[in-house]
């Protein structure tokens, strides 16, 4: 507020009851602040008033009803704790079942795909060597070969008289 | 806590015996019903407890003691704003001047600590409970001489400087609020 000494001791105050050097320092400076000494006793009345405040009723037994609420928080967490040990312990051969499952389908998925890829590149290696092997000259009459089979097939009667001539 | 760590449950009953009523001072002024603050106090102690094997000696107890009892409160508040029928406690508007919870009803309160009663101690519980939970938990952990500042700035997870604004502004609206009874030397009186 107005002066370092009077915070500090103001702060002080808050906390504790000043020390009789405290409370000297305190009277001097009031002393040569006489304007500051109606706020002061204000700040002093509520410390007073606020260190005398009844303390909130504590039953008497309430140590003892904490000790229990441990003990039954501890033997409920305990058995928990056995119960889902013991569950996993159940569990672990039928997970390690599936987890060997699991992985042998893996395997098997993987061979597939190896076996099929390999036999995709047998294939392609078969059409690669023929298209390696043919020479364009093969298939330079291909068109009128072709047209050969359109024609219209022969007279086989007329054949037979001009054979017989 | 070391021990507490290894499983000692004597020292478990120790720790309990030493801070309960801090905690129960905090809990009960953060949610203002005596019930709810008992069952909230005690499970803090419980959390505490499951959480005694993470707790680093580097960290003073009672600061992380307080951080998990500010913690619980929150979420209680979240709770009770989220559902705001559960909340038999809350203040009604005809019923606003009135203390929420009256200590003197319960049997487990003995009044021999209480110096200020009546009308006073009305005015001062009704304006802490209207204070921002900021600051009310600031200035309330003030009054466990054993946490510094620099503590309170860890449980209230902001800056020294941040937790010292808090708790001023907190007590300049209580001041404000009780400016008649300040004035009046009231509190003198009651001692």
């Amino acid at each position: 507020m107005k002066d370092p000494v009077y915070n500090q001791l103001r702060e002080q105050s808050w906390r504790r009851k000043l020390t009789d050097a405290e409370e000297a320092e305190l009277r001097a400076w009031l002393a040569a602040h006489p304007e500051l000494r109606a706020d002061w006793e204000a700040e002093a009345g509520l410390s007073e008033i606020l260190g005398r405040l009844p303390d909130a009723p504590v039953p008497t037994n309430f140590t003892a009803r904490v000790l229990q609420a441990v003990e039954r928080e501890s033997a409920a967490a305990s058995p928990a704790r056995v119960r889902s040990w013991k569950s996993w312990r159940l569990l672990l051969p039928k997970a390690a079942m599936a987890a060997m499952a699991i992985g042998f389908g893996l395997l098997a998925y993987q061979h597939y795909q190896t076996e099929k890829r390999v036999e995709l590149a047998r294939n392609v290696a078969a059409v690669s060597d023929i298209v390696a092997a043919s020479n364009p000259d093969v298939v330079r009459d291909f068109d009128p070969i072709r047209r050969l089979g359109q024609t219209p097939t022969p007279d086989e009667e007329l054949l037979a008289w001009s054979w017989l001539k | 806590m070391l021990r507490v760590k290894q499983g000692d449950p004597a020292a478990f009953a120790a720790l309990v015996d030493k801070y309960k009523q801090p905690v129960m001072n905090l809990v009960y002024r953060t949610l203002r019903d005596a019930t709810e603050a008992e069952d909230l106090a005690q499970v803090v102690f419980v959390q505490v407890y499951k959480s005694a094997p993470r707790y680093k000696i580097s960290a003073k107890f009672s600061t992380w003691l307080f951080t998990i009892a500010r913690n619980l409160c929150l979420n209680e508040i979240r709770r009770r704003s989220r559902h705001p029928a559960e909340s038999i406690d809350a203040p009604r508007p005809e019923q606003e001047d009135q203390p929420l919870r009256q200590f003197e009803d319960k049997g487990t309160f003995s009044p021999p600590e209480s110096l200020l009663h009546g009308e006073l101690e009305k005015k001062i519980q009704q304006a802490l409970a209207e204070l921002p939970e900021n600051q009310r938990t600031a200035i309330l952990l003030c009054r466990q001489e054993e946490l510094s500042y620099e503590e309170i700035a860890d449980v209230l997870g902001c800056s020294l400087s941040a937790t010292k604004s808090l708790i001023h502004r907190g007590r300049e609206t209580l001041k404000e609020k009780l400016k008649p009874y300040l004035r009046s030397g009231a509190w003198r009186e009651s001692k």
